[in-house]
């Protein structure tokens, strides 16, 4: 696949990242190096027992979480890396984007 | 300007999107309490709902459940493999940079909405899935000296959600709102939420788009075009806050896709926003396509394994399903009407049997019985319901006198809309048993009205020979006379059937 700087900009965007353009140029090019390893991850034999994979890597249904409420933290702890507070939301400032 | 001529060349077509918030005890992937309606911001929140770095997610196994009560109710296939995925996007409400969701596998599939139309048949609208994931944080948009900021508040990031997906298999409004009604009163009826769409607990969000007649078709739950038809991209709406604002919005929408047509203007695909103040859909942005989510599989979450007899266990945990409620209503000769009013809610359903079975405990089960309560209930229990909720109709105090005039409502010795009266009569603690037997003793039965009809009748030759030549129109002529001598005391239908009654013989 040809990482293109027009394919860069798109993750940008999607990433809600402002990149220069020079920016856009280095990283088109870091990109294109990542998926040429993984082209090059892909060409190995990965090739595994399904039923061993189901054995091992799955977990049963009744042994899930119950559904019980416990505590949570208190507001000093939730709000401790937020740079912005007011009263007891955390505050972030900048254009922001409708939600899903 | 009138759009009926292009309603005519064109087609809508709407598939629905349905978010329900299960109400658990604690969210979805980790163990904060589940309530926050109401609740102080951030006071629900921990390392997982936080999204903070190394913190894991546990899936709760009730939420999961719920789900598969939904695809049971629904008729879907539950999948034996439980796997979640990452879907990305960059948004203030989402601290990971990613809702954990399902993909390519969902728990649910291949199901059906069933609604209960005018004939007492069902008319199906194919899901293409439920799945679970979780919801997002709370944010308000504000601004100040600095700039514009958001305000947020994660008590709701982490709350279980199930979204539920139909095939693009509507074609009218009031489908719509039929399905998004039905999705509503289905969690209820099974306990799994309270989907109250002014809380934000039931969203509703319509696909839809206008192709020309002739230049689609539908197959494999997919519309496609026909003869390489350009088809229009569809439109997904958002910020509908009630289930009358679906079947609004999407008239509006199908309207304006039509004149933008018509206008020669390009459509593209796009999310809008209803204002329901004004009445008109608002553009949002863009669509993202499902690449541009870059999926993948949650790898802090191993696949679970459902087993048929984990499916058994929840299928046999099921109290209420309207559907069977509605089945078994109409089997014991219900009307369509009755049914549909008497199961719409499920605090209704509940309240009606629970009369149905007191009454029926006294004066036996059957058929007349259970038409003659559904009769009163929905007509002035109901009223008196809606004023006064907390009222229980079995009751002590009520339901010696319930049993008493429906037994002599059965034994035709008070007609049906004086039994009407004094329901309410006993509701409001006006009417004592004395009081009934003494409105029996005062009061005209069938046998009274009979006589009064013959007598009627025996009056008026001239009417009674103009019906019999084909003058049907006298009826109503007949039946004044036969009120006037009841004081206006009795049901105009049961009288006016006594009267063709007589008039056969």
């Amino acid at each position: 696949m040809i990482f293109t700087k027009d394919l860069m900009a798109k993750v940008a965007k999607l990433s809600r990242i402002y990149l220069t353009d020079e920016e856009l140029d280095k990283f088109t090019s870091q990109m294109q190096s990542i998926l040429d390893s993984v082209k090059t991850l892909s060409t190995a034999d990965a090739s595994i027992d399904r039923t061993i994979i189901s054995k091992y890597s799955t977990v049963p249904f009744a042994s899930l979480r119950d559904d019980v409420a416990k505590e949570s933290l208190d507001i000093k702890q939730v709000q401790a890396n937020a740079t912005y507070t007011l009263g007891r939301f955390i505050k972030v400032y900048g254009t922001t984007f409708d939600s899903e | 300007m009138s759009l009926m001529k292009y309603k005519d060349e064109y087609d809508l077509i709407v598939g629905l999107e349905i978010h329900l918030q299960l109400t658990t005890e604690s969210k979805m992937f980790c163990s904060c309490n589940n309530k926050y309606f109401q609740a102080e911001p951030n006071s629900y929140t921990c390392p997982v709902c936080l999204g903070l770095p190394g913190a894991l997610p546990v899936p709760n196994r009730e939420a999961i459940v719920r789900t598969i009560k939904l695809g049971l109710a629904t008729d879907s296939t539950i999948a034996t493999e439980l796997k979640f995925d990452r879907k990305h996007y960059f948004y203030p409400d989402l601290p990971k940079g990613y809702q954990i969701s399902q993909y390519d596998n969902p728990i649910c599939y291949n199901g059906v909405i069933s609604i209960l139309n005018d004939e007492g048949k069902y008319d199906l609208i194919d899901l293409y899935r439920i799945h679970i994931e979780e919801d997002v944080a709370k944010t308000v948009r504000e601004s100040d000296n600095d700039g514009t900021f958001v305000l947020i508040d994660y008590n709701k990031s982490g709350v279980p959600l199930v979204e539920i997906v139909t095939k693009p298999v509507i074609h009218d409004a009031k489908t719509a709102k039929k399905v998004c009604m039905r999705i509503r009163q289905m969690a209820r009826y099974l306990n799994i939420s309270d989907a109250d769409m002014e809380k934000g607990q039931m969203r509703c969000e319509p696909n839809i788009s206008v192709q020309r007649k002739g230049s689609w078709k539908y197959a494999d739950g997919k519309i496609l075009p026909v003869d390489n038809a350009k088809l229009n991209p569809k439109v997904e709406i958002k910020n509908i806050g009630s289930i009358s604002a679906v079947e609004k919005s999407i008239e509006y929408e199908y309207e304006r896709l039509i004149e933008d047509i018509k206008l020669g203007k390009q459509i593209i695909q796009q999310t809008r926003g209803w204002n329901a103040e004004k009445g008109v859909t608002e553009f949002q942005r863009s669509k993202e396509s499902a690449e541009d989510y870059r999926y993948f599989k949650e790898p802090d979450i191993p696949i679970i394994r459902i087993e048929q007899v984990d499916i058994e266990t929840v299928k046999s945990s099921i109290e209420n399903n309207p559907i069977d409620a509605e089945k078994e209503l109409l089997s014991k000769g219900l009307s369509v009407y009755d049914v549909t009013v008497l199961t719409a809610d499920i605090s209704d359903y509940l309240r009606f049997t629970s009369f149905y079975s007191v009454v029926s405990s006294e004066l036996g089960d059957s058929r007349e019985l259970l038409k003659l309560l559904a009769n009163i209930y929905t007509g002035p229990i109901t009223s008196y319901l809606n004023e006064y909720p907390d009222t229980d109709l079995v009751d002590n105090a009520y339901i010696a006198l319930f049993v008493k005039l429906f037994d002599y409502t059965m034994k035709s010795k008070i007609i049906v809309s004086k039994a009407k009266e004094l329901v309410t009569g006993i509701l409001e603690k006006r009417v004592l048993l004395s009081d009934l037997d003494e409105i029996v003793n005062n009061s005209v039965g069938f046998d009274g009205i009979e006589t009064i009809v013959s007598t009627v009748l025996a009056e008026n030759v001239k009417a009674v020979e103009d019906y019999r030549a084909g003058k049907v129109s006298v009826i109503g002529f007949l039946l004044g006379a036969v009120m006037r001598k009841l004081g206006g005391n009795g049901d105009p239908n049961v009288i006016r059937e006594i009267i063709l009654s007589e008039l056969k013989k």
